[in-house]
């Protein structure tokens, strides 16, 4: 389906209450758990079964059709007919090449216990990160060889004595510029210049920022993934159709994605794998997005590698992956902050659950991060080397490692009990970007614990 | 059929337990009917019934279609039995007014939801602006309403500079000690929330609630 039919319907559809769309969401999920008997087991991580996995597929399309997607907006809905989405499905692109030189790859869509690798999405993402720092923090993670696509950098909050950039306001755009020249520098003094990168909430939260940015941007705009995100359930704003309108009338592919929130609307981890199937079926019909993803968000812990997100990524993932050739991506926020075993630890479950899933990976980020600059590249290398290794494990192996390594930090997933790690500065040499020996012995301890468990990692 | 006074209040509990708003008001015309005091159905039927539902919402057996679901059967219930009240009982059972809404630039919703639901079973009458509400909309709503307490709610580091702004707003027209100020959302803490000059914050709905009642003990 064409963008501008999507768009049409989004000025035409029928008209409806925003609480009732969501409540519809929620009592129609529930209705086709019952009818698909679809339910939650907490005994398991990663799930193994197959007809489980259909099931909340054929339901996540059912929901889609019985409820569309809402424009919060002018308070219609944008609805489909099933032919219309079998259609769609039937023409999705499997896999596309992205990049420059030895840094173009090709980003794939993936099966349940595919052999192949998955390609890795990560960087400092949701991090506040200091002006001084900007670069070398950047650069980091550009080093790192085996994240395969830079997911936007850390974030610019304050900037010539204004401490908290407001949305909207003219510091935002201006930091967005700032942004884009010195992410420029981070790539090119990296040594990945035409490096792939998900761009976007560069500097902060409106439109405007990201058009500030885009004159600077010095490749073509094919090479860049442009991220739009639907709100939990279903929801999509007029802002939201029109930065796809003008990303749309650039050429620059999509990376398209939401968190449906377990606890929230979606309900429970069985109600909202079947949400969670909707949204990505959605996420490529509405935006025509190359990239599709998923970040499975609990209400009560914020972050998404409890086991309720586990069991659901799973089941969503092996829906998706099993009926559709979706190119998808899972992401990873924990509640362990970095520079701690933990969040080595929950970067790794999630990491194993979603790879013999049949997802790719973005990640691993804070959830909540305590100080600027607090990510360090060491946990991408692992989580990187982690998600390699899932791919010689049946799903089964994968489920005795996840719920091996979630007993290692279920009891410490609430933020006030999570460790809190250390910021960029303490975890590397910032003028050599080396990391620190303590940092690097985290590191080799948090792999020996892998290996332990039954990884094939090389030492 | 005649029932037990323990029997009509057990049927207010179950109702809201049960999600089942027209049992609910059916218990509540039934305990009208045979004379029970409007007061105590409401304290002892239908408050200890929806205080159970907001301890499961916490431990997370139930979820928030179930939350919403039942805090709108315990409002049925207490929109039979209110007019019923004499006034001083009127005022026991009223919490007071909360005006809440997502600051401005900021559209996310659900939080501010949860925390809207939760007020409203708790018996605060609860005036809710919606999402990207500016700073000026959230005193003429409290002007309007007479309210006792302003609730804003901000998910993004960018937005939460919005509540510092409500602050000053109120301060440079004069309303900052006509009403109590409470904050949350995901990047809020208790330490912005002092920094701002806040008068509470809660981490969730549940401890939103909570520090609603302190503020409106503190006002009056």
């Amino acid at each position: 389906m064409e963008f501008w039919e999507v768009a049409r319907r989004a000025e035409v559809g029928p008209m409806m209450k925003e609480s009732d769309f969501d409540m519809k969401i929620s009592m129609t999920a529930m209705e086709l758990a019952k009818e698909h008997d679809i339910v939650y087991d907490p005994s398991v991580y990663v799930s193994s079964d197959d007809s489980m996995a259909d099931d909340v597929w054929q339901a996540g399309l059912e929901l889609l059709l019985r409820c569309g997607v809402y424009n919060v907006s002018n308070k219609r809905v944008i609805t489909f007919a099933e032919d219309e989405v079998k259609n769609a499905l039937r023409h999705v692109v499997a896999e596309f090449e992205i990049g420059k030189g030895k840094d173009r790859i090709k980003i794939r869509s993936r099966k349940v216990e595919d052999r192949t690798k998955p390609t890795i999405f990560s960087g400092a993402f949701g991090v506040e990160t200091t002006l001084d720092m900007f670069v070398p923090f950047n650069q980091a993670f550009v080093q790192e060889p085996l994240i395969d696509v830079l997911f936007h950098g850390g974030h610019i909050q304050s900037i010539d004595g204004i401490t908290t950039i407001r949305a909207n306001s003219a510091f935002e755009v201006i930091a967005a510029r700032i942004y884009a020249e010195l992410m420029n520098q981070a790539l090119i003094l990296g040594g990945r210049p035409f490096m792939p990168i998900v761009w976007g909430v560069a500097a902060g939260v409106s439109s405007l920022n990201e058009l500030g940015a885009d004159s600077i941007m010095p490749r073509n705009p094919e090479d860049i993934l442009r991220a739009v995100m639907f709100l939990p359930e279903l929801k999509l704003d007029d802002v939201l159709l029109s930065k796809t309108a003008h990303f749309m009338n650039y050429g620059y592919p999509l990376y398209a994605g939401t968190t449906p929130v377990i606890g929230g609307y979606a309900g429970d981890a069985n109600t909202a794998a079947i949400v969670a199937v909707a949204e990505q079926i959605a996420t490529n019909l509405v935006f025509g997005a190359l990239v599709n993803h998923i970040g499975p968000q609990h209400m009560r812990y914020r972050s998404q590698t409890n086991p309720a997100s586990l069991w659901m990524n799973s089941v969503m993932g092996q829906a998706v992956a099993r009926n559709s050739n979706l190119i998808t991506t899972t992401s990873v926020t924990t509640a362990g902050r970095p520079g701690s075993m933990q969040m080595h630890l929950e970067g790794a479950a999630m990491a194993i659950s979603s790879v013999v899933s049949g997802r790719n990976l973005l990640g691993p980020r804070p959830a909540q991060p305590l100080y600027p600059n607090h990510h360090n590249p060491l946990h991408s290398r692992l989580f990187a080397e982690v998600a390699h290794a899932a791919t010689k494990l049946k799903r089964e192996e994968a489920n005795e490692i996840v719920a091996k390594l979630v007993l290692t930090y279920k009891d410490t997933l609430d933020f006030d009990k999570s460790p809190k790690g250390k910021p960029f500065e303490q975890s590397y040499d910032v003028k050599t970007l080396k990391p620190t020996e303590e940092n690097l012995n985290l590191y080799r301890e948090a792999k020996a614990k892998l290996i332990d468990l039954g990884l094939e990692l090389e030492i | 059929m005649s029932m037990s006074k323990e029997e009509i209040l057990k049927e207010l509990r179950e109702g809201v337990l049960n999600y089942d708003e027209e049992r609910v008001k059916r218990a509540a015309k039934k305990a009208l009917e045979d004379g029970i005091d409007p007061y105590v159905a409401i304290t002892e039927g239908l408050t200890p019934a929806i205080r159970e539902i907001g301890e499961k919402f916490e431990r997370m057996e139930i979820f928030l279609p179930q939350l919403t679901i039942a805090a709108k059967a315990m409002e049925a219930g207490v929109a039979v039995l209110e007019p019923s009240l004499d006034k001083a009982q009127g005022q026991k059972v009223k919490q007071g007014k909360v005006v809440i809404g997502t600051v401005q630039g900021d559209i996310h919703s659900i939080g501010k939801n949860i925390v809207a639901t939760m007020l409203k079973a708790a018996g605060f009458e609860v005036i809710d602006l919606g999402v990207d509400v500016a700073v000026d909309k959230f005193i003429e709503a409290a002007e309007r309403s007479n309210a006792d307490i302003i609730a804003a709610s901000a998910l993004m580091s960018f937005t939460k500079v919005m509540q510092r702004d409500l602050v000053e707003y109120m301060k440079s027209v004069g309303t900052r000690d006509k009403y109590k100020l409470m904050v949350g959302g995901g990047p809020v803490n208790e330490e912005w929330a002092r920094e701002i000059g806040a008068d509470g914050y809660a981490e969730d709905a549940i401890k939103a609630v909570k520090v609603a009642k302190e503020l409106v003990e503190k006002k009056l």
